[in-house]
C-alpha cells in the first residue's frame, strides 16, 4: 500500500526537548553530589584523605544495601498497590519498609563500633597512615546507617505515591547541605578529626532531605494513610523483599567490586599511586552528572511510547538519547585527553609531585581511563534502555558482568601485572567487554526465539507490517478533506470492512479537524498529527496524537438541546466500541475503535 | 464535491457528488445560503461517498429550519451512508425514501 503521509518525529522530538533540560538539570542537582564530595575533600583535606575516602568506598555500599533493596522493593510493590488504589496495603508497605530499613540499619551500629578499626587497618593495608582516617569514615557511617537506611527508603517511596518531585527533591537537597556540611567540616576540623565530619556530612545531608517529608504529607496526591494500623504489615515482607532484590544485589555487587579494587590497590600501588587511583575511581561521576539525565528520559518517555506501541516514536527518541549521550561523552573524551591537568586542579591531587616520582606520566593514565567513557556510557545505556521497554535481562546482565566478573577479574590482574596503568586499562576492558557480551547475550536471545524484534532494539518492524500503518499527517484546513478520505482508504485496507472504515473516517475526521480549529489555533509552526491504524482482534483502533492545547474528548458533556445529539464528539460515541483519551508525554492520544462486521 | 441544485416548486431539490466532509460542508452550506422561498428540501445522495458528522449537523440544521423531519427528505441513499445515518441515529431525524 502507498502511504503518501510518511511518519515524522516532529511531536515526539519537540517533547523530547521539552523533557529533556529538566530532566538533566534534576540529575544534575542529584548527581554533582558525588562528585562534588571527592573535589571537596581532595582540596581540603589532601591527597590522603582522598585516598582513606576511596579506599572506604565498600562500607558506603555495604550500608547502603538495605535502604536501596527495601527503598525500591517498597516503591515497586507500593506503586502497584496505588495503582491499584489499595490504600490500606500501600500504607503498610510504607510503614513496615521504613521501619525495616531502620531495623536491619541498626546492625551497623555494633559491627561499626567493634570493628571499625580492625576492618580499617585491613583496608588500609600498607598504608598504615590512612588507617586512622578510614576507621574515623567508616565508623560514622556506620553510627548513621539507620538514617541513612529510612532516607533512601522514604526518598524512593515517596516518588512512586504520586510525588515524583518531591523524590527528586530529596536528592537535591540532600546533596546541597552535605557539601555545604563538608566544606564547613573541613574548613574548621582540625584534620585528625576531620573524616568525622565528612561522613557525618552525608547524615546532615540525609537529615535535610527529609524535610520533603512535610509537603509528602500535606500532598493532595498522596494515597499513603498514616493513621492505617502496622499491624499485618509483616506479610508484605517477602514481596517487598523480592521486589527489591535486584536493586539489592547491584549495590551488593558494587560493594564486591570496590573490595576487590581496594585490595588491588593497597597491593599493587605505590604511595604516589594512590592518590591517581582515588581520582579515578571518581571519573565516572565526572560522566554521570552530564550523561544521566539525558539516558533519564528514556523511563519516562520510551516507556510511556512502548506502551502505547509507538515503536517509531521509541526508536525516534533512542537515536535521539544515544547521539546526544554519546555526542556529550565524545566532547567529555576529548577535552579530558585534552586538558588531563585539569583533572589534578579540580581534585586537588599534586601533579608535579607525581610526574617527579612516578616512571609512567600521570597524565597518560588519565588519557587512557578517559577512553573507557565511550563504552561506559554505552553500559549506562543498556541499563537505561531495556527495562524501558520491558525487558530487564540485558540490563541485569549488564550490571552483573561489569562489576560483578569482567571488571574485578580485569581490573585486578591487569594492576597486579601493570600497576595503575593496569586500572586505566582495565576499566576500558570491562567498559568494551561487557557491551560485546550483551550484544552476543541479545543476538543468542534473538536467534532461540526468546526476544524477536529488529535489531539491537528489540522492537517490532512497522515499515512492512500491514496491519498497522503510522503516519503523520499535517494540521492544515485545506487538506482536512484528502487526509479523511486516504485514512479510509488506509482503514479498508487493514480492516477489508468498507462500513468500518467509513466509521473510521467518521471519527478521526472528528477529532482532526477539531485539533486543527482549536487544539493548534495559537500554536505557531507548521504543526502535524500522528495517526496510528492498527487491526485488532475485533475491530479497527487508531490512535491520533497531537500537542496542542490539552482536550480531553472522552469528558466532554453535550448540552441538553436536541441538536447536541449530533455534536461531533457525540457521532463518535455512537460510531466507536471505545472511546478513551490518554494524557501522555503533555500530548493529547485519542484511541478509538471501530468494530468490523461479524 | 460537486452540488446540483434544482428547485421544483417549494422543494429544493440537490443532488450531491463526492464527499461531503467538514470542508466541502461548508461549501454546501454557502452554496445553500442563498437559496430562498422553498419549504422542503431534497438531497439526492446516490452518488454520495461519505457523510460526516459535519453534514449530519448541515442536515439537522434543515430540520430545525424547515420545522420538521417531513421537510428533508434523502432519496437513493446508498448502503454506506445509511449506515451512517443509522449508526449515528440519524435515520430517525429526517425522511428517508
Amino acid at each position: 500500500m502507498d502511504i503518501e503521509y510518511r511518519r515524522n518525529d516532529k511531536i515526539i522530538r519537540r517533547k523530547f526537548y521539552q523533557y529533556l533540560v529538566p530532566t538533566v538539570l534534576m540529575v544534575l542537582a542529584m548527581q554533582f553530589g558525588s562528585l562534588a564530595d571527592a573535589i571537596v575533600i581532595g582540596n581540603f583535606l589532601g591527597d590522603g584523605a582522598l585516598s582513606a575516602a576511596s579506599l572506604a568506598l565498600p562500607v558506603v555500599f555495604l550500608v547502603e544495601i538495605p535502604g536501596m533493596m527495601i527503598g525500591t522493593g517498597a516503591s515497586i510493590i507500593g506503586a502497584n498497590f496505588i495503582g491499584k488504589r489499595l490504600i490500606k496495603e500501600a500504607s503498610q508497605t510504607f510503614k513496615l519498609a521504613m521501619f525495616l530499613s531502620f531495623a536491619v540499619s541498626l546492625i551497623f551500629i555494633p559491627i561499626g563500633a567493634l570493628a571499625g578499626d580492625a576492618v580499617a587497618k585491613l583496608f588500609a593495608g600498607s598504608f598504615v597512615d590512612l588507617a586512622p582516617m578510614i576507621s574515623q569514615y567508616i565508623q560514622v557511617y556506620a553510627y548513621q546507617a539507620p538514617l541513612l537506611g529510612i532516607g533512601i527508603t522514604l526518598a524512593y517511596f515517596l516518588s512512586s505515591d504520586n510525588n515524583p518531585n518531591l523524590g527528586a527533591a530529596f536528592f537535591a537537597i540532600c546533596n546541597v547541605v552535605h557539601i555545604g556540611a563538608e566544606i564547613l567540616f573541613c574548613r574548621f576540623l582540625d584534620i585528625s578529626v576531620a573524616m568525622w565530619g565528612v561522613a557525618a556530612s552525608t547524615g546532615i545531608g540525609m537529615l535535610a532531605g527529609m524535610l520533603v517529608f512535610i509537603p509528602y504529607m500535606k500532598s493532595k496526591r498522596r494515597v499513603v494513610d498514616l493513621k492505617i494500623p502496622f499491624k499485618g504489615s509483616f506479610a508484605l515482607v517477602k514481596p517487598l523483599l523480592r521486589a527489591g532484590s535486584s536493586s539489592g544485589a547491584l549495590t551488593a555487587l558494587l560493594f564486591v567490586y570496590s573490595l576487590v579494587l581496594n585490595i588491588a590497590a593497597i597491593n599493587f600501588l605505590s604511595d604516589l599511586e594512590m592518590p591517581l587511583y582515588a581520582m579515578l575511581t571518581n571519573f565516572s561521576f565526572v560522566v554521570d552528572i552530564f550523561v544521566i539525565g539525558i539516558l533519564q528520559i528514556m523511563p519516562s518517555v520510551v516507556a510511556s511510547l512502548f506502551g502505547e506501541k509507538d515503536y517509531f516514536g521509541v526508536r525516534s527518541v533512542c537515536r535521539r538519547v544515544f547521539l546526544l549521550a554519546m555526542g556529550t561523552t565524545v566532547v567529555l573524551t576529548v577535552i579530558s585527553i585534552a586538558f588531563p591537568q585539569l583533572f589534578f586542579t579540580i581534585f586537588g591531587v599534586d601533579l608535579s609531585a607525581l610526574q617527579a616520582g612516578l616512571s609512567i606520566d600521570p597524565l597518560f593514565v588519565v588519557r587512557i581511563y578517559c577512553i573507557s567513557f565511550l563504552a561506559y556510557t554505552g553500559n549506562k545505556f543498556i541499563v537505561y534502555y531495556y527495562p524501558s521497554i520491558l525487558k530487564n535481562a540485558p540490563a541485569v546482565l549488564d550490571n552483573a558482568v561489569r562489576v560483578g566478573l569482567i571488571g574485578p577479574i580485569s581490573v585486578f590482574f591487569l594492576m597486579k601485572f601493570l600497576s595503575i596503568s593496569g586500572f586505566a586499562y582495565g576499566a576500558i576492558i570491562m567498559e568494551v567487554a561487557t557491551i560485546i557480551i550483551v550484544i552476543v547475550f541479545i543476538t543468542i536471545a534473538k536467534r532461540v526465539g526468546k526476544y524477536t524484534g529488529k535489531g539491537l532494539l528489540l522492537l517490532p518492524s512497522t515499515s512492512k507490517n500491514e496491519a498497522q500503518i503510522d503516519l503523520s499527517i499535517p494540521a492544515k484546513e485545506e487538506e482536512i478533506s484528502k487526509i479523511i478520505e486516504d485514512l479510509q482508504h488506509y482503514a479498508f485496507e487493514i480492516g477489508k470492512d468498507e462500513k468500518a472504515a467509513a466509521m473510521l473516517a467518521l471519527a478521526s475526521e472528528e477529532i482532526i479537524a477539531n485539533t486543527i480549529a482549536y487544539g493548534y489555533r495559537f500554536k505557531g509552526g507548521s504543526r502535524y498529527i500522528d495517526v496510528n491504524l492498527s487491526r485488532t482482534e475485533a475491530g479497527l483502533l487508531v490512535r491520533i496524537r497531537d500537542d496542542g492545547v490539552a482536550f480531553d474528548p472522552t469528558n466532554y458533556v453535550p448540552g441538553d438541546e436536541e441538536e447536541m445529539k449530533f455534536h461531533g464528539i457525540e457521532v463518535v460515541r455512537k460510531v466507536a466500541s471505545d472511546f478513551k483519551y490518554l494524557r501522555l508525554l503533555n500530548t493529547n492520544n485519542t484511541i478509538m475503535e471501530i468494530a468490523l462486521a461479524k | 464535491m460537486n452540488i446540483f441544485k434544482q428547485k421544483n416548486g417549494t422543494t429544493l431539490e440537490v443532488k450531491l457528488e463526492g464527499r461531503l466532509d467538514t470542508v466541502t460542508s461548508a461549501e454546501l452550506t454557502a452554496s445553500l445560503e442563498g437559496e430562498e422561498g422553498f419549504t422542503d428540501i431534497r438531497f439526492d445522495f446516490e452518488k454520495l461517498e461519505y457523510l460526516s458528522s459535519s453534514g449530519l449537523r448541515l442536515l439537522f440544521a434543515y430540520r430545525k429550519k424547515l420545522g420538521g423531519k417531513e421537510h428533508v427528505i434523502l432519496v437513493n441513499v446508498n448502503a454506506l451512508v445509511a449506515e451512517i445515518l443509522r449508526v449515528t441515529g440519524f435515520n430517525q431525524q429526517v425522511t428517508i425514501q
